[in-house]
């Protein structure tokens, strides 16, 4: 067996010797930089300027937008090919073994947050309805929300005192939007503040936070998917590329280290999030699963359906996720809609059992508390409260007009107690003309609230905004309306605080949401009720 | 300003990706040579090896354990490759360049006994063949081979006693054949020699 041995190694076709030598060329330090830097595939060169512009702090965008000149633009390139030095210097380090201050190259300076003023303009006292109050607005010169749909911005709070919301810049009303900014309150939305982000990044799912300072979050940058990381509330971030293919729409992180979520292939990014109009089918949808804070990703291809809307994981392994079928043709009272749960990380998924006049839409939402316990929002057929001939011709001087059909389309709201096997319908108060409601959130197993609008007109508006609360899982509702207050800034269509968008109640100390206003309104409406003893 | 934890975590992580990647580095580079059609497959291997070692750091355990998982890594990036063609930067292919020096003499140098021999490892299977060369060439037991092969350790000496038996048959049947004057069944092995696909796990 020896002589085997000896024989077998003189077949080998390298030579250990010139390995050893080999191994220590310069070149490979080369490579070591390109991997560190995240641009071994090499698909790129330059990587080191991209990132260095990248980690430059992006614009204050409270400032005005100015074009940039020859100086500016010298300026510029002085800023990222000194940036792009030093972190080719450091990234050399590490290569080097000298112990580099920021050796991934992933960490942008340390920034203050830009306060906002608060919504001194809208008449004080602030309304109050029921347990909830109108408590300030996110103002910015061109905040732009979506016409067609709730607040593009969404909303996360770890806490009750704690929110963030990835803010909308776009400076149209048409195409794809730009997430770009992100708003933080520290005193249950009374007041905000903008930070700063890593230059150029664009949020592509919502902000997942563990913690009032501790929050993972998905996005591009340059094109490039990636996560960034803060853990003190948004003043630093890391940045690191994804390790997987495609962009992830959906993270939710039940904890610093194990995060869930849905990745789709890139190029579906900028449509996704866009209007109903332009929704992509046929999704190639992943489940991607995390346990080291998203360092590191397993990923697997999520049964056949197109495409989920909304997706809750209330534990490491328990996620729920509702969608439906764009290319399905809808009919009054059949509606297309699935439920996917999995109580294992993933690896399997079982179907839901939804009632069969019930189905979900491209806004449909979904939240859960526990493994267990569950409502979402989707579609019913209700009658028409407003139909002509029988009802008013129209609902305020701008507002809604009668619509022929004897019967509308509006909000139904189904619950799970058994983890997503099987959902049942929960009435709506009957008190709502056309409900339609866009964003739900529980506190518990049995204590939710959901947001949105109903046809009641108030002075221009064609609609008001409503809150729905329920303490026994959706069997019974409280009513919360709210008047427009004197002064409000309808300075663009007139018709602003006619819906509430998304909410978020982190637990049974109470809830915090965002109003829906026009394309081009100045603030976003901020409802609280913490601490009001809830629905 | 105190440094954030994600600094310190990116410090430690870059450190950490430093010692693996200077001590790893020759044994991967060897092993990618010893298996792919070309230098710059080779180090296309290695550099994405190495990458994906860089991306899930926290994966790679410790100590010698590290270099294992760094070449089971390469050898699903083997299999990869062979599935897939791929554009390769500019600076895998200067690395190729230079690794093309590190190749030994070619077949038609051999002596008779090398070429017998590689003829009879050209003739066993490609489990067999990879079983062999982990421990012939990378010089790891059978408990190494077990790790990289994704195996029980009994199961990795019984398949290399195995394929080393079967090699010492094959060799045997190449000397009766040359003593006979017959020529041999397949002709000198020039270039890699063949691989066994990593994807499916060799059986237990």
């Amino acid at each position: 067996m020896k002589a085997i041995k000896e024989q077998f190694k003189v077949l080998d076709p390298v030579s250990l010797a010139r390995i050893d030598v080999m191994a220590n060329h310069p070149i490979f330090e080369e490579l070591a930089l390109k991997i560190v830097t995240g641009d071994a595939d090499g698909v790129s060169d330059g990587i080191a300027e991209d990132w260095a512009e990248d980690l430059e702090p992006g614009p204050d965008p409270f400032l005005p937008q100015l074009g940039a000149g020859p100086a500016q633009r010298r300026r510029r390139a002085l800023v990222s090919a000194g940036l792009a030095l030093v972190l080719l210097a450091i990234a050399l380090a590490v290569v080097a073994g000298t112990r580099g201050q920021t050796a991934g190259l992933t960490t942008t300076p340390w920034r203050a947050a830009r306060s906002l003023p608060s919504g001194t303009h809208v008449s004080v006292p602030h309304g109050h309805a029921g347990s909830w109050e109108l408590v300030g607005d996110i103002v910015r010169s061109g905040w732009q929300l979506n016409t067609s749909g709730p607040a593009p911005g969404d909303l996360t709070c770890p806490t009750t005192t704690a929110c963030y919301v990835t803010g909308n810049t776009a400076t149209k009303d048409t195409g794809p939007p730009v997430f770009d900014s992100l708003y933080f309150s520290g005193d249950s939305g009374h007041t905000w503040s903008v930070l700063a982000l890593p230059n150029g990044f664009a949020f592509t799912a919502p902000v997942s936070c563990s913690g009032p300072g501790t929050c993972l979050a998905a996005g591009v940058v340059g094109g490039r998917a990636v996560l960034i990381e803060t853990s003190d509330g948004g003043h630093e971030w890391a940045v690191s590329p994804l390790s997987i293919p495609g962009r992830i729409v959906s993270l939710q992180c039940a904890s610093s280290s194990s995060c869930n979520g849905i990745t789709v292939p890139d190029a579906l990014v900028p449509t996704i999030e866009d209007t109903a109009l332009v929704l992509p089918t046929n999704i190639d949808e992943h489940f991607v699963h995390s346990t080291d804070g998203g360092h590191s990703w397993s990923s697997s291809a999520l049964p056949p359906v197109d495409r989920v809307t909304s997706m809750v994981c209330p534990g490491a392994t328990e996620c729920t996720a509702v969608g439906y079928v764009p290319s399905a043709p809808e009919t009054a009272g059949d509606y297309s809609g699935f439920v996917l749960y999995t109580n294992d990380g993933g690896s399997e998924w079982e179907n839901g059992v939804l009632p069969g006049s019930f189905g979900f839409t491209y806004l449909s939402t979904l939240s859960c508390t526990d493994a267990t316990h569950c409502m979402a929002l989707g579609v019913v057929t209700a009658p028409n409260p407003y139909q002509c001939g029988v009802s008013p011709e129209k609902l305020g001087t701008r507002g809604w007009s009668c619509t022929s059909g004897a019967t509308a389309r509006v909000t139904g709201i189904v619950t799970t107690d058994d983890g997503g096997g099987h959902w049942q319908l929960r009435p709506l108060p009957s008190d709502v003309p056309l409900p339609s409601m866009y964003s739900v959130s529980c506190a518990d197993a049995t204590t939710c609230w959901v947001s949105g609008s109903e046809a009641v007109p108030q002075g221009n508006n064609g609609g008001s905004a409503v809150l729905l609360g329920t303490t026994d899982d959706g069997v019974t509702w409280s009513k919360v309306t709210f008047v427009v207050p004197q002064g409000a800034p309808n300075d663009v269509g007139s018709d602003a605080y006619m819906s509430v968008g998304q909410i978020s109640c982190p637990n049974s100390g109470g809830c915090i949401a965002l109003g829906v206003v026009d394309q081009g309104s100045s603030s976003t409406p901020v409802y609280s009720d913490i601490g009001n003893g809830g629905p | 300003m105190t440094r954030s934890r994600a600094e310190v975590t990116i410090d430690a992580r870059g450190e950490r990706f430093r010692e693996l990647y200077i001590a790893a580095r020759p044994r991967i580079i060897a092993y990618a040579l010893r298996r792919s059609p070309s230098p710059e497959d080779a180090a296309d291997v290695v550099a994405e090896a190495f990458t994906i070692a860089w991306r899930r750091l926290d994966d790679v355990p410790g100590g010698d354990a590290s270099v294992l998982w760094l070449y089971a890594t390469a050898r699903r990036v083997l299999a990869n490759h062979r599935r897939s063609l791929r554009r390769r930067s500019e600076l895998v292919d200067r690395i190729g360049a230079e690794l093309a020096a590190c190749s030994t003499s070619s077949s038609v140098t051999d002596s008779l006994e090398a070429s017998s021999a590689r003829l009879a490892l050209a003739r066993l299977s490609d489990d067999d063949r990879e079983l062999l060369m982990l421990t012939g060439w990378e010089g790891l037991n059978a408990a190494q081979v077990a790790c990289v092969l994704s195996c029980s350790a009994t199961a990795a000496r019984i398949r290399l006693h195995r394929a080393r038996s079967r090699l010492a048959s094959e060799l045997a049947n190449f000397e009766i054949d040359t003593k006979q004057g017959h020529q041999p069944r397949h002709s000198i092995v020039e270039g890699p020699i063949p691989i066994p696909t990593p994807e499916e796990p060799l059986t237990r």
